[in-house]
């Protein structure tokens, strides 16, 4: 049997900004990673969670209209920081 | 709007007015409809501008989808927009062109260069062969577009309606279009034939591309449904909304509209009047459609924007 394959940093982000991105969630990671990390977005690594929080939350607040979007989307994201991290 | 696109437009509306008005209007236009030139000319004038603003409406929706298509053209969702948006742009390019060349036809008939046969069979596929290549492009969007979904089913009862209504009105078309006693040749009252051919042509090369238009355009209009359904994301199903609005407005009344003005005219002659008033009524709120198309897609480009 094989084992099941894990899902790494970048899908796994990808995953939390599909509930507020839908289609375009990789496409916005991979300019977020590229413009504020300057590193190819494949090569993320749970150290650079929390930076991208920090970015994806400024942009998610330009997009959406209201200020619960933004704190479910922070509060998201801050779950995986912590799966990885331990903290966010 | 793209430059290109904005010359392009302007050019085909000053080629409108100038056959418009330049030339003396068709005398059996004025025998038909009971008017004086005067009459015509201001009928003509008061119909011109709302009809030029739809023109710009639709190019400036299919032109905004087209870029936001085009930004994302890697990604699967991209092709889907993209067959969606060519569709539109055939829609939005066909109004005025068909306008254009229904006219021109018109009066080169009224001059004595072609006769009332050949511009009518030219008139009448050209009008079928624009929709039908525009609904078949967006269904083909639209199926795209679905596909890009991991599971998404289509609702049964939108369905079992849709079916139910497409088969109603073919029928209707089918009927109405046989029963006409001036498709091929002019009965009394009527001045002109309606088709100019025989039935076996009248059925394979209108009647059946219509019927096709209209279901590749019940198909788009579930398939865009569905796909609105089921995709995730807050933000982008917010941005998607308006261009579903408008995807939804533009498909169901230019079925509608194909509709009545091939079926309805050809059989029931005196809601000629009252049909033209609702044509324009209709094609008015097919400019919003696509004003609501280029609201969305500027709202989803703004999502592949933001850095």
């Amino acid at each position: 049997m094989t084992p099941l394959k894990q899902k790494t940093v970048y899908e796994e982000a990808v995953v939390v900004l599909y509930d507020y991105l839908g289609p375009a969630a990789g496409r916005f990671l991979d300019r977020e990673v590229e413009a504020h990390l300057d590193k190819d977005p494949r090569d993320i690594t749970s150290g650079d969670i929390s930076k991208i929080h920090e970015w994806t939350r400024l942009a998610i607040a330009l997009l959406a209209e209201d200020q619960k979007t933004v704190d479910d989307f922070s509060e998201s994201f801050l779950a995986l920081a912590k799966k990885h991290n331990g903290a966010g | 709007m793209n430059r290109k696109v904005f010359i392009f437009l302007t050019l085909l509306v000053v080629l409108y007015l100038a056959v418009n008005f330049a030339t003396p209007p068709n005398p059996t236009i004025l025998l038909r409809y009971k008017m004086d030139a005067g009459q015509y000319q201001l009928m003509r004038a008061s119909l011109a501008v709302p009809i030029i603003l739809v023109w710009y409406a639709a190019f400036y929706g299919f032109s905004k989808l087209m870029g936001y298509a085009r930004s994302i053209k890697q990604s699967p969702d991209g092709e889907g927009f993209m067959w969606i948006a060519y569709g539109l742009a055939v829609l939005g390019i066909g109004l005025p062109v068909n306008s254009l060349i229904a006219t021109a036809l018109s009066r080169a008939v009224s001059g004595g260069m072609l006769t009332q046969p050949v511009s009518t069979i030219i008139s009448t596929h050209l009008s079928v062969g624009y929709q039908l290549a525009s609904f078949f492009l967006i269904a083909l969007g639209a199926w795209k577009l679905l596909k890009t979904l991991k599971k998404a089913e289509f609702p049964k009862q939108s369905l079992v309606i849709g079916s139910v209504l497409l088969a109603t009105i073919s029928v209707f078309y089918i009927v109405a279009a046989f029963n006409n006693p001036s498709r091929e040749v002019a009965v009394p009252p009527a001045q002109t034939a309606t088709y100019y051919m025989n039935d076996i042509l009248i059925f394979s090369t209108i009647v059946l591309p219509y019927i096709f238009a209209w279901v590749c355009g019940f198909f788009s209009f579930i398939a865009i449904k569905t796909y609105y359904r089921h995709v995730g994301g807050v933000l982008y199903k917010k941005a998607l909304k308006k261009l579903n609005t408008g995807l939804l407005i533009i498909i169901s009344l230019s079925v509608f509209l194909q509709f009545a003005t091939a079926a309805i005219t050809s059989i029931y002659a005196w809601l000629l009047g009252p049909l033209v008033i609702a044509t324009q009524l209709f094609v008015f709120v097919i400019g919003i459609g696509f004003i609501y198309v280029a609201l969305g897609a500027k709202g989803l480009a703004k999502l592949e924007e933001v850095k």
